[in-house]
């Protein structure tokens, strides 16, 4: 009896195999015990890897953070990126990434009414003497505007939406940097650079998201609206200020 | 080409890849962030640009780490692999198996790597083929021969018996 090669069974094992070939691997397999047992190592090693794999993405999952510093990469092109789990795109002016930004800019925002008025709120209680923070409603978007963003200070943007989020910085071409990963963007502002101005956009149909600016929550964003922390007077739980649409 | 659609179709699939490829958050972000600017320049066909994402990534994971090791061997002739640290939430024990699976991962070559992290991400034989230049009949012996050595590699490092060969 001719024994089946360690490829043939692997091929056979991934429905890789042509129909006629796989019939001749699997007739052979009722008969040898051999190939049995190396089909069942294949096997055996495949699941250790899916097993070894599930561990490590579980572990690069609760280590992913804001990243340790400006990579080349992420300074060559001042970042864009469509991120994850919806995408998310940060824009810097001169990035050789413009080309595929102006396209996205370009496409016809979502006709979506805005069924509140439109309130725009005043700048709010940002980050002590770092930024300011204004939050407001857009076509189909909530601006989020950052000013006075500068010397390491950072945004995170954490979101689950499958529409864009982006992020653009507006002023001070130099003052920061982007980085994406699934489901969030951070905003780096650089040190001993002039005050940048940043703009998160929002789609306003997200499932959710939170701006976080120097670690203090300023907004907080879901499909039962925007809120915007800091502003006590409008209560419960200080916060909202504004709500767009349904 | 949707590049747009791309970005939302392949960037969780992509990282992913990337991640296990080089152990390494922001190196697997640098990565894929480069492959896409490098699409920008591209013109293909929408079955086309998954498998090209895989490939240059792949390289750009390659390139990279070659001129890495050039490097480290100017400056550290033996200088250990950087683990990158866990958080004091995971437990030793599972911070020991995660890195046990990085380490067995990087002991791979990297065409073993690449082999096996495509199949993961569900590429056909053609592909996987086509992306390391070989035959599309080679692939399932490569394919065993690369599960045999990372799991002979994994249960070496994590302290388990290697029952598969």
């Amino acid at each position: 009896m001719t024994h089946r090669t360690d490829g043939e069974l692997q091929a056979w094992l991934d429905a890789e195999l042509p129909a006629t070939d796989a019939s001749e691997v699997a007739g052979h397999l009722m008969l040898c015990t051999e190939c049995r047992a190396k089909l069942g190592e294949l096997r055996l090693a495949g699941e250790r890897l899916r097993v070894a794999l599930a561990e490590l993405d579980a572990g690069s999952a609760r280590t992913a953070g804001p990243r340790r510093g400006a990579s080349r990469t992420a300074l060559r092109a001042a970042a864009m990126i469509l991120a994850v789990a919806g995408a998310a795109a940060a824009v810097v002016p001169g990035s050789p990434l413009r080309q595929l930004l102006e396209r996205m800019a370009s496409s016809p925002p979502e006709s979506v009414p805005v069924e509140a008025p439109a309130v725009e709120s005043g700048p709010g209680p940002a980050s002590p003497g770092i930024a300011s923070v204004t939050v407001s409603p857009v076509e189909g978007r909530v601006a989020v505007l950052v000013d006075r963003f500068a010397d390491g200070s950072t945004i995170t943007v954490r979101f689950a939406t499958d529409r864009e989020v982006r992020a653009l910085l507006l002023s001070g071409e130099d003052g920061a940097r982007f980085s994406v990963g699934p489901g969030r963007l951070y905003v780096i502002a650089n040190a001993g650079e002039a005050p940048a101005e940043v703009l998160i956009e929002l789609p306003r149909d997200l499932n959710s998201a939170t701006v976080v600016v120097d670690g203090r929550r300023e907004v907080v964003a879901s499909r039962a609206g925007i809120r915007r922390s800091g502003d006590a007077d409008l209560a419960p739980q200080d916060e909202v200020v504004l709500r767009v649409g349904g | 080409m949707d590049v747009q659609g791309a970005f939302r179709l392949h960037y969780p699939s992509l990282y992913r890849f990337a991640l296990r490829f080089t152990g390494d958050p922001d190196t697997a972000e640098d990565l894929v962030q480069e492959a896409f600017v490098r699409l920008l320049e591209q013109d293909l066909p929408d079955d086309e640009v998954r498998p090209w994402l895989f490939v240059v990534t792949g390289n750009l994971a390659r390139d990279r780490s070659r001129k890495r090791s050039r490097r480290s061997r100017l400056l550290e002739e033996h200088a250990p692999a950087p683990v990158r640290p866990e958080p004091p939430e995971v437990s030793a024990e599972r911070a020991e198996r995660i890195a046990a699976v990085r380490r067995a991962l990087q002991e791979l070559s990297e065409r073993d790597r690449t082999i096996l992290l495509m199949r993961e991400e569900g590429f056909r034989y053609s592909e996987i083929a086509d992306a390391i230049g070989v035959k599309h009949t080679s692939v399932g012996a490569l394919v065993a021969r690369a599960l045999r050595r990372f799991s002979a590699a994994w249960a070496a490092l994590d302290g388990t018996d290697d029952t598969s060969d």
